[in-house]
């Protein structure tokens, strides 16, 4: 169950970067447009949602709650350091946490 | 409110530090205290499933030998954050008034312990150490002073730190636009960036250690509410960690019967709880026609009854299944005492699940740090020390607070690496070996603040720094060269509540001597700064 938390913590996370005009500038050198910003919104709420359920899904309410704050501290830590210093790798890491959580889910 | 933030942050910044960085060591009791008696590194390693019946023979051939007569024997199995089999008995009520009636927390006759190889079943002899239970104590009750000052203290702390909490929300209230922001090499921005950021990480995890951690200690905080309620202070006690049913004890009826085969009743447990394995068997009554086996788990996964661990009761001669007690379900107000104490003590965690408490303990730790560091750089070129005026000159209140935040911040670190340094170098047979370690826990704290006093800011940072860092960099060597596993050998052989420790150590080594690195050009950068001339206007004022 961890490495679907994680995945689904990163992806949630990494659309909310997308969708912060600072952080797409870091990204993509430039501001994505307000409509698509808002989509990145949505899905990286949703994203956190589904991370929060499936943590509650795996370890019952109390526990699910702490290890989806945890979780998100420690992916949100490591979101601000690639930015600081290598804020294209995002561009890669997102699909690629997408790509986890199917895997993990289908598999 | 920016105003309350800095002072409130700024008077109570390093005590909250030491309480951070030694609450988040805690997590790690265990493993801690294992490292730190390295003659138990030797202990053969098992597989705690399949060679538990020959470990619980060799347990109850020990408690035969040593404690017949005991009303009460318990077993515990190696788990993963504690490789040695343990076995410890309540001594029997005629001894324990012969001992001169020394008595355990709840009245009854203090429990004894030892510590055996779970292959061979030979007793470890581990040396004396205050181990992690003294960074434990120190995070609640501090050291040295009544432990109800000590926590009184610990509690005014903590509720100024939900103030500064709160009133940091409220100034940095943007932090969730630019959520993941950090600008590193621009001075007092990098800084403010660090603060918010560790801050704003683990918000909910701030708040809710400081807050369980005041309900950990309302006993002594609230202690006029505790008196009118219970008028028996142990039924507090009692009832606070409660979530666990009663199960009431028969006297021994003083007829002896064979002890049935409990080894065959821990495998049903074991089978019974395939996710979270029983580790824990008590024998009350051995010898006895009345005796009872219970077998348990350390704990169990939900926070609502305090996680509490799932029990089962047996006959102790005939080996029938007893009923087991139900445990009361918890009313609404106690399940949120059970779930948010139980949180702070990190009681339900998996090692996964524990090293995420521990890493938002150190956001914590670095979040009060970068705060502490930024009242000082908010403050830097406002006094200039190459003007002699009155109004331009450090202040001496200005300099107490650089001397406190270097000693306070990288002397702890250092004085931590110097405790561990102590528990492996102290002669092992030393008279008062524990308070010896402790003691030298403060000196080396102590002779930290007066080089932190005596030495130019930054370079006492840089110093301290690379004292701590190689310090705890070496640490696995240290290891290995007193007794302990290897780092090389841990690793091949996967024993990681050994390497978890060295690999640690070294890895907090190599940060913290970077950041030595980084401040040490700076204070070089500093210093070529001061040699040049001031600039005429400054020198005109």
């Amino acid at each position: 169950m961890e490495p679907l938390i994680l995945a689904l913590a990163a992806a949630g996370l990494g659309f909310l970067a997308f969708g912060m005009e600072r952080h797409a500038k870091q990204i993509l050198g430039k501001v994505i447009a307000p409509r698509l910003q808002d989509f990145c919104f949505g899905i990286g709420w949703a994203g956190l949602g589904l991370t929060l359920m499936t943590a509650i899904r795996a370890y019952g309410v109390s526990t699910g709650i702490a290890v989806f704050f945890g979780v998100a501290a420690a992916v949100s830590l490591a979101f601000a350091l690639i930015l600081a210093y290598r804020p294209r790798l995002l561009l890669f890491a997102v699909p690629a946490s997408v790509f986890a959580a199917l895997f993990v889910v289908l598999a | 409110m920016a105003w309350l933030h800095t002072w409130s942050g700024l008077l109570l910044g390093w005590l909250m530090f030491l309480i951070f960085v030694t609450g988040s060591l805690s997590f790690f009791r265990s493993e801690i205290n294992f490292w730190m008696r390295p003659e138990l590194h030797r202990a053969h390693r098992v597989d705690g499933g399949t060679d538990s019946a020959r470990m619980i023979a060799h347990a109850r051939r020990v408690l035969g030998q040593e404690a017949p007569d005991s009303p009460q024997w318990q077993i515990s199995l190696p788990g993963p954050r504690f490789p040695a089999l343990s076995v410890s008995w309540r001594a029997s009520e005629s001894s324990a008034a012969s001992l001169g009636g020394r008595r355990g927390h709840v009245g009854r006759p203090a429990m004894k312990r030892l510590l055996l190889d779970p292959s061979t079943g030979d007793v470890l002899k581990a040396r004396e150490t205050a181990g992690a239970d003294f960074l434990f104590r120190l995070h609640f009750q501090l050291y040295g002073i009544d432990a109800i000052t000590g926590r009184w203290i610990v509690g005014a702390g903590t509720m100024v730190m939900l103030i500064a909490l709160i009133s940091g929300v409220i100034i940095h209230r943007n932090i969730f636009r630019d959520f993941f922001t950090f600008r590193p090499n621009k001075g007092k921005r990098s800084w403010m960036d660090a603060h918010v950021l560790t801050s704003a990480v683990s918000l909910p995890f701030h708040f809710v250690i400081a807050f369980s951690g005041l309900l950990l200690l309302a006993g002594q905080l609230m202690w006029s509410v505790m008196r009118g309620l219970y008028p028996d202070a142990r039924a507090f006690v009692i009832e606070s960690r409660g979530g666990r049913a009663r199960f009431d004890i028969e006297p021994p009826s003083g007829t002896r019967a064979p002890l049935t085969d409990f080894a065959s009743l821990f495998e049903t447990a074991r089978q019974r709880w395939p996710e979270r394995p029983p580790d824990t068997i008590v024998v009350t009554n051995p010898g006895d026609r009345r005796a009872t086996v219970e077998i348990r788990q350390s704990y169990g996964g939900r926070l609502a009854n305090r996680a509490a661990p799932e029990r089962l009761f047996f006959d102790g001669v005939s080996g029938e299944p007893l009923e087991t007690p139900k445990a009361e379900a918890p009313s609404a107000i106690l399940s949120v005492w059970n779930a948010l104490t139980a949180l702070h003590m990190g009681r339900f965690a998996t090692p996964a699940q524990r090293w995420l408490l521990f890493f938002a303990g150190i956001c914590g730790a670095a979040m009060l740090a970068s705060g502490l560091a930024l009242w000082r750089v908010s403050r830097l070129g406002k006094h200039d020390e190459r003007l002699s005026g009155e109004t331009l000159r450090m202040p001496f209140g200005y300099r107490l607070v650089e001397i406190f935040n270097v000693a306070g911040i990288a002397g702890l670190l250092a004085a931590i690496s110097v405790y561990f340094w102590g528990c492996r170098l102290l002669p092992r047979d030393l008279a008062l070996r524990v308070n010896w370690e402790i003691a030298l826990f403060f000196i080396a704290w102590g002779i930290l603040l007066f080089h932190a006093a005596l030495t130019r800011h930054l370079s006492a940072w840089a110093g301290q720094l690379a004292f701590s860092g190689i310090l705890f960099a070496f640490l696995p060597l240290l290891n290995g060269l007193t007794g302990g596993a290897p780092l090389f050998r841990s690793i091949v052989a996967g024993y990681w509540q050994v390497a978890g420790f060295d690999l640690c150590a070294l890895l907090a080594g190599v940060l913290l001597l970077f950041a030595a690195w980084k401040v040490h050009g700076r204070a070089a950068e500093e210093l070529s700064e001061l040699e040049r001339p001031l600039p005429p206007s400054v020198v005109e004022n």
